[in-house]
């Protein structure tokens, strides 16, 4: 959305999860040929033998049933971000209508009615997790089975997912469609035009063939609906003791006009979601020098800056908390963690914050793993409370001193904190199989910073 | 094969300059008469061989490429755009 939007998308098609963020960044009116080529609405998946416990089979299942059954803590419930992902914000969306009493068009009134605000508040202060990407979603919660109940996620996911689990003998998720409506993914290709329209015939083509009937088989078997009205589906996977319904007509939402829409993210961002407790560990050892410290300055920028943070939606929260720890083979601002904390969002302590972080100087060698286990330390002194928490460590090099994995380890089972998730960026010469180490223990995951650090950082941030 | 120094027009100029024959006394007159002509059936051999393979490379590469951003949950579908690709001849990359 944001590459069409300045006009930097250098990329000849899109395929995205809705045709509302193209038509929300097409501002220079360059796409083109747009057409839907398969669909899924957004479900609320839940372990079959909850859902028979809650009542819920072949039952409407409302929103406030939801909630009421999260505060409960009868559900511990996985959804993504709705700033970073279209799952996610076709969920909160409909949050939104259905405590809004189910307007036909949402309005800035609704948001700021402070009877909304309070339930949507508390609906996303009962997530367990919460991700930048449904797919990787639904793979932790197969991978993690047992830590978690339910998920909102596309109803292909929840599908996909209950055949992995059906083939390992596991218990299914079984889908609730809400019944004031989720929102219904349309998955469009479209043609992004920069003048020449040499590859528009390619991309018609290319369309065709996906559209085609063999092609739209394939799309079927893996839990989409196509056809014209988005209404045929295989049987399958398409399998009534899953909950999943064809023939169920999809409530779906309309969504507000685009200023709504705006506003709506901002409150998410800013007021409606979990805060987050974030400690950036950040490499400051010698080759980071140069370029290398300039981008990093220029990620933290993009994050921390609360007027730049807006254009990607990351802006900070109240109850957020924000800490720096600077490295190389030590902590180089171990003493002084207060002045590199910042608690809330005031964009005058986080500008400062990042002045240390601009006018810091690059040092020695490379421990990557003291500094996550120094942040697992601090999270325990200064308290999690009821936030997400999340380590991102960013590094350039291979980590050359220190006693290594084990000191992360010891940290965990002495700070009792073994579900922080780390984030490793992978930068310049860094190791990836040190930080995927660190990923896979922690939940975490490691994104490849060489080619576009300032995206890397953005995608980790996605993920609290 | 593009990138191999031998074949610019750098390395070729040098190549003559050491073809060349060396002003000699007769004895060495023959030799270096013949020396030319050979060079010459071999270079254009190689040559033809060279314009062989490029004009091969060139057909068996993709004539073009599609750029498609895609979301993050498309991944599993990346081999179905890739199989387009390899039916029209065009690199699909997916980002």
């Amino acid at each position: 959305m944001l590459m069409l939007e300045d006009g930097s998308i250098d990329s000849d098609a899109i395929w995205e999860g809705d045709s509302l963020w193209t038509s929300l960044g097409d501002k220079q009116q360059l796409v083109k040929n747009s057409k839907s080529i398969m669909c899924s609405p957004i479900v609320f998946g839940v372990k079959k033998s909850l859902a028979q416990e809650l009542g819920w089979i072949g039952k409407d299942v409302r929103m406030q049933d939801i909630l009421s059954a999260a505060e409960d803590k009868r559900l511990r419930v996985l959804m993504t971000s709705a700033s970073q992902s279209n799952s996610g914000a076709s969920a909160y969306f409909g949050f939104l209508y259905a405590f809004a009493g189910n307007p036909d068009v949402l309005s800035s009134e609704h948001l700021e009615d402070p009877a909304v605000g309070e339930k949507v508040r508390r609906i996303l202060d009962t997530l367990d997790r919460t991700s930048e990407s449904s797919g990787w979603m639904r793979d932790h919660f197969l991978a993690r089975y047992e830590n978690y109940d339910a998920m909102f996620n596309y109803e292909s996911h929840v599908l996909e997912m209950n055949q992995k689990l059906a083939a390992s003998g596991r218990e299914p998720l079984y889908i609730v469609y809400p019944a004031e409506g989720l929102g219904v993914a349309d998955f469009p290709l479209s043609f992004v035009s920069k003048g020449s329209g040499d590859k528009a015939p390619l991309f018609r083509s290319l369309q065709d063939y996906l559209l085609s009937e063999p092609v739209q088989r394939e799309f079927a078997a893996k839990g989409r609906r196509v056809g014209p009205l988005c209404d045929q589906v295989d049987p399958a996977i398409f399998r009534p003791e899953w909950g999943a319904d064809a023939a169920h007509t999809l409530n779906s939402f309309k969504y507000p006009s685009e200023p709504v829409i705006r506003q709506a993210l901002a409150l998410y961002q800013t007021a409606f979601r979990k805060p987050s407790f974030t400690v950036y560990c950040l490499d400051y050892s010698a080759s980071m020098k140069g370029k290398g410290r300039e981008q990093l300055t220029q990620a933290m920028r993009t994050l921390l800056d609360q007027q730049q943070a807006s254009k990607y939606l990351f802006q900070g929260a109240p109850n957020d908390v924000t800490i720096v720890l600077a490295f190389d083979d030590q902590i180089i601002n171990a003493n002084e963690s207060g002045a590199w904390t910042v608690r809330g969002n005031n964009p005058e302590e986080l500008e400062r914050l990042l002045a240390r972080i601009e006018s810091q100087p690059t040092r020695n060698r490379t421990d990557i793993y003291r500094p996550a286990a120094v942040a697992l330390s601090l999270m325990k002194e200064q308290g999690i409370g009821d936030r997400f928490p999340a380590i991102i460590l960013m590094t350039d090099g291979q980590s050359n001193s220190g006693a290594g994995i084990g000191q992360l380890e010891q940290a965990r089972a002495v700070t009792g904190l073994d579900s922080v998730p780390v984030f490793g960026i992978t930068f310049g010469e860094a190791d990836p199989a040190q930080l995927n180490s660190i990923a896979e223990l922690t939940d975490g995951r490691v994104f490849d910073g060489t080619k576009d650090l300032v995206g890397a950082f953005r995608k980790a941030k996605g993920n609290n | 094969m593009l990138e191999d120094e031998s074949w610019s027009p750098r390395a070729q100029s040098n190549r003559s300059a050491v073809a060349r024959p060396k002003p000699s006394d007769g004895s060495r007159a023959a030799e270096s008469v013949s020396e030319p002509r050979t060079n010459g059936w071999v270079f254009s051999l190689m040559a033809l061989a060279f314009v062989s393979l490029v004009v091969l490379g060139l057909c068996s590469r993709p004539a073009t490429t599609l750029r498609v951003v895609a979301g993050s949950g498309f991944s599993s579908f990346e081999p179905i755009l890739k199989r387009w690709g390899e039916k029209n001849a065009v690199d699909v990359q997916v980002t």
